[in-house]
């Protein structure tokens, strides 16, 4: 025991020495404050898969313009990204905690879903490096063939949708009510889940980003009927379909979404001299060459957007009346 | 479709040494991967792209598939010898595995692991060129209702693997089932027993579970009993290479087992959305079934780590199969290989078999070669390993709480399984002394997701009327025929005269 | 005391279990109609099936010998038990990299009398596999501890 205590002595007089050590650099040498320091780059993931894969060819990049000594990537999964925005939250604001989750998290403040602890206002954004239209793609096996067959439905139709409370889900949701649709939408199809579904001829179609169906759709399994958004060929957009002022409110919000793919931002609370360095490296990196050479080969579309026009296209998605908010919460929750 | 490559790419491989030297380098890393609980193949597979982002894709692809192929290979080694699982899928391994290194049989035990292994490998290789044709009708005829009625089956071996007490099996196994439920529900999205805290929102931890129920108990025990891991004295027990070679042997020994249970994991490794965590169970469980003495079984059968460790690298073949022709990854190791594939400039799907066979036969050879190449860098060290079981029990087990506590955390990387790791050990040790049957525990807690997810899919596509799909008849005519034959054996045992048990 | 003929480590375990289906049926039946479905399906034959095991455990306890060893906790176990809760502790509050090591080296040291070399190795070794390996090696940061992440903001 007393071993155990002299230990703790130390430990806490060494992490105060530690502390006064970073003061004292702080104040001396801001303008390279990066140089030589790490850096934690908080995935809200496990390693594997999209998140992932974007945080650590970025970081790669992040690294050399902020001349830091390493780009960690922290995985911190769980809870449909919740997890890893409430630990990027209340990570330490001193610049060197930065983080990516999915936009989808603005339907969980706006719905005020449980265990959420942020705001997504306050962080400090850094950028987005991706973001692309969603389209709703039918399988060839499904008697809907066009978006006019499927708003003359007479039988709801069955869609295939990721988990409930995720954002496809809820983008889903909230295109049905938008545009009135008659549907049936089960949950729990994730990754490709959706499309072997759709092969099998069970359920008929499927909401999500452009650039997912391309392989399904090179192979000749289905096509897309309805993008929103974006423009695709001979398909009609959603925003031209919604007939209230309240429809295309909601349409909107799914396109704003869409748009905000693969964002990234910093604790509340860093210091600007740091938010703008961050932002310039990030900037930096996805205009780099090397790394849209390597996002090309990679299948990883790049859609960039930087800082303040990100945090503006947030706090616009978070800006709705309470009429509205009252029927997203009841578009999203309706399965209950 | 072009079979005159088959041998060229297998002369290609040999052919260079530098390729030689990647699958040397690759199959040790992939091993190491495996073997520390809560690491994983699939963060190995992550680490090292950036290192084959260079490499021409024929390198590329075979370094990685390597890697790959052998990481349950690995997996087996702490299984067996401390009860920890390195990933999820040995975990079967533990039941017999552990037993063995108790009885002092750790060489035979590890001998046995590294031949299924690579036996399941080889035959996973093979299996996919015999099934290439018949690829898409039968990945096609597994909708959500034969998942169901898959994960039913799964679930109805708990009563077969509850040993002495049927009712303590069973308790145990819904408690398996009841953990499960402790999540979000997948049809309303409500907070199911989890009482606002976030890291229980995605269900709890296969590994943290398996580490609380065997690795935690079994250490507790060992600081109790002293002594070493293997109770037989040094002399008396046996870790050589002889032991090791006697446990390959078993393999071929119980070649109709072996070659079953490798089948059975390509076909479930095929079918994406099932996972090996479930492959390595109902193949364990095949082989309790198919036992003429079931009770050997949890007390150091060979064939109850020959049936999970086959199935656990056969499946890798078979979930290649969906991965690369329909670009549908056939399990999440297998969603970020095609990743890395697409990086090196391969590009799976339909296409695939049009034009590029050439890195398919690549594949097929890389997967099966780091299999053989894996067992013969294991049979080198695993008298070592083996060694280890005498080790004094004093001077391993804080290395053994720390690798547990290790993969809690790991996992997923969340403190808080951790705590919930300190209460399912203190359960799993009171359940070890008072002899209830943990396996089934592990079982219900796997297939309980499956079965409820695809029920709820089910009765949203079809309504109750899924039960009348031919595939699903066929399931649930393969249920009742194990019942049946259980309930048969049981009740033969019982009316045999007192006399012919003696035997 | 009459609890005592029937208080033993079984009959513990079985009312343990019978205790955790009971409370988890119970908890459901707060949950949404077709939320609770899976867990009342499970739930409530488990409970019956714990309160046949527990009646069963009494009637044993009842006529077995109250020296019975197997009943109730040795020294040796519970000296274990606390190990495994100051590993625990330890880990929680300070991470794996600096609780790790002094964990292994007062377990080998202090708890089974190793000798200070065997003891002083050991701990060296965890903390270069730990930092060494995981943090500095693979860059995957272990959990920095509870306590530590509060002394650092």
């Amino acid at each position: 025991m007393e071993r155990l205590v002299s230990m703790m002595k130390k430990f806490t007089a060494l992490s105060a020495i530690v502390l006064l050590a970073a003061c004292g650099q702080e104040s001396v040498n801001e303008a390279d404050f990066y140089t030589g320091k790490d850096v934690s780059y908080i995935v809200a993931t496990n390693a594997g898969g999209g998140y992932d894969a974007y945080a650590r060819m970025i970081g790669n990049y992040l690294q050399k313009y902020l001349a830091a000594e390493n780009v960690i990537i922290r995985n911190v999964p769980g809870a449909g990204h919740i997890v890893g925005a409430n630990t990027l939250w209340r990570s330490k604001p001193d610049g060197l905690t930065i983080g990516t989750f999915n936009a989808g998290l603005i339907y969980g403040q706006l719905t005020g879903k449980d265990g959420l602890n942020f705001d997504l206002r306050e962080f400090e954004w850094i950028g987005k490096a991706a973001g692309e239209p969603r389209a709703i793609v039918v399988s060839d096996n499904c008697a809907i063939k066009s978006m006019a067959d499927l708003m003359a439905a007479g039988e709801p139709v069955k869609f295939g949708s990721a988990g409930i409370g995720s954002a496809s889900y809820s983008d889903m949701m909230l295109l049905a009510k938008a545009l009135d649709l008659n549907v049936n939408v089960i949950a729990g199809f994730d990754g490709t889940e959706g499309e072997m579904s759709m092969m099998r001829g069970e359920i008929c179609a499927i909401l999500g980003s452009t650039s997912s169906f391309q392989n399904f759709i090179d192979a000749g399994y289905g096509h897309f009927i309805l993008s929103i958004g974006g423009s695709l060929d001979g398909v009609p957009n959603a925003m031209d379909l919604a007939e209230s002022e309240q429809a295309r409110k909601l349409v909107a919000i799914i396109d704003s979404l869409a748009t905000l793919g693969r964002i990234s931002a910093a604790p509340p609370g860093t210091r600007k001299e740091r938010v703008e360095k961050m932002r310039a490296a990030y900037r930096a990196a996805l205009q780099d060459p090397a790394l849209l050479a390597e996002a090309g080969r990679t299948g990883r579309p790049i859609e960039p957007a930087y800082g303040d026009e990100v945090r503006q296209l947030v706090v616009d998605a978070l800006d709705q009346t309470p009429e509205t908010i009252e029927l997203i919460r009841k578009a999203i929750n309706g399965a209950q | 479709m072009d079979l005159g490559g088959i041998f060229d790419a297998l002369l290609t491989i040999v052919s260079s040494p530098y390729h030689i030297f990647l699958l040397l380098i690759a199959v040790p890393i992939g091993m190491f991967f495996g073997a520390i609980p809560g690491l994983g193949g699939k963060l190995g597979i992550v680490l090292a792209i950036p290192f084959v982002f260079g490499m021409d894709a024929t390198a590329g692809a075979l370094f990685l598939i390597a890697m790959h192929s052998v990481v349950h290979t690995g997996g087996a080694v702490p299984s067996i010898l401390f009860g920890v699982p390195g990933t999820g899928p040995d975990a079967a391994t533990i039941v017999d595995g552990l037993p063995m290194t108790r009885n002092g049989e750790a060489g035979r035990a590890l001998g046995a692991a590294f031949g299924a292994s690579g036996l399941g490998g080889v035959i996973g290789g093979l299996f996919i060129l015999a099934v290439l044709p018949l690829l898409r009708p039968i990945v096609l005829a597994f909708s959500p209702a034969e998942f169901f009625l898959l994960a039913l089956f799964g679930i109805t071996l708990i009563a077969m693997l509850s040993g002495e007490s049927l009712i303590k099996g069973l308790m145990v196994g819904f408690l398996g089932l009841m953990m499960a439920f402790v999540t979000l529900d997948p049809q309303t999205g409500t907070q199911r027993y989890t009482f606002d805290l976030l890291f229980l929102w995605d269900g709890v931890d296969i590994i943290t579970a398996v580490l609380g129920m065997f690795a935690i108990p079994e250490m507790i025990a060992l600081g109790v009993a002293g002594g070493s891991m293997a109770r037989a004295d040094k002399a008396a027990g046996s870790y050589g290479l002889g032991s090791v070679f006697r446990g390959i042997g078993d393999v071929f020994r119980h070649w109709g087992l072996s070659l079953r249970t490798s089948l059975i994991g390509c076909f479930i490794g095929m079918i994406p959305g099932l996972g090996g965590d479930a492959a390595s169970w109902i193949c364990y469980g095949h082989a309790v079934q198919s036992s003429k003495t079931p009770e050997r079984f949890g007390e150091g059968a060979v064939e109850g780590v020959i049936a999970p460790e086959t199935a656990n690298n056969s499946k890798e073949g078979g979930s290649l199969l969906p991965t690369l022709f329909f670009a549908v990854p056939g399990s999440s190791g297998m969603a970020i290989l095609l990743g890395a594939f697409v990086m090196l400039g391969i590009q799976p799907g339909p296409g695939m078999a049009l034009s590029g066979m050439d890195i398919v036969w690549v594949l097929i050879w890389g997967l099966m070669l780091a299999n053989i190449i894996a067992v013969i860098m294991f049979i080198l060290v695993a008298p070592g390993l083996g060694y280890l079981s005498y080790v004094r029990g004093n001077l391993l087990i804080p290395f053994v709480l720390v690798l547990t506590f290790l993969g809690a955390f790991l996992s997923h990387r969340a403190w808080e399984n951790m705590v919930l790791l300190i209460f399912l050990g203190a359960l799993g040790y009171f359940l070890k002394k008072y002899h209830w049957p943990r396996p089934p525990f592990v079982i219900g807690l796997i297939l309980g997701p499956i079965a409820e997810d695809s029920f709820h899919k089910s009765m949203s596509l079809w309504g109750p009327a899924f039960l009348l799909r031919p595939g699903a008849l066929i399931m649930i005519g393969l249920i009742v025929l194990s019942i049946a034959y259980y309930i048969w054996g049981v009740v033969k045992n019982k009316k045999k005269p007192e006399w012919q048990h003696a035997d | 005391m009459r609890i005592d003929a029937i208080w033993n480590g079984r009959v513990a375990t079985a009312l343990a279990m019978l205790l955790i289906f009971l409370s988890m049926s119970l908890l459901a039946l707060g949950f949404p109609e077709k939320a609770r479905l899976m867990p009342l399906l499970v739930g409530v034959p488990g409970t019956l099936l714990g309160l046949i095991q527990l009646v069963s455990e009494i009637r044993h306890a009842r006529q077995e010998s109250a020296d019975d060893p197997d009943i109730r906790l040795t020294s040796a176990e519970r000296s274990m038990f606390v190990w495994i809760f100051l590993f625990f502790v330890g880990v929680l509050g300070f991470g794996f990299s600096y609780a790790a090591p002094v964990l292994v080296f007062s377990f080998l040291y202090v708890g089974r009398k190793e000798s200070l070399k065997i003891a002083v190795i050991s701990a060296a070794a965890t903390w270069a596999v730990l930092f060494g390996f995981f943090e500095k090696g693979f860059e995957i940061p272990l959990f920095p501890g509870l306590i530590v992440e509060w002394l650092l903001g």
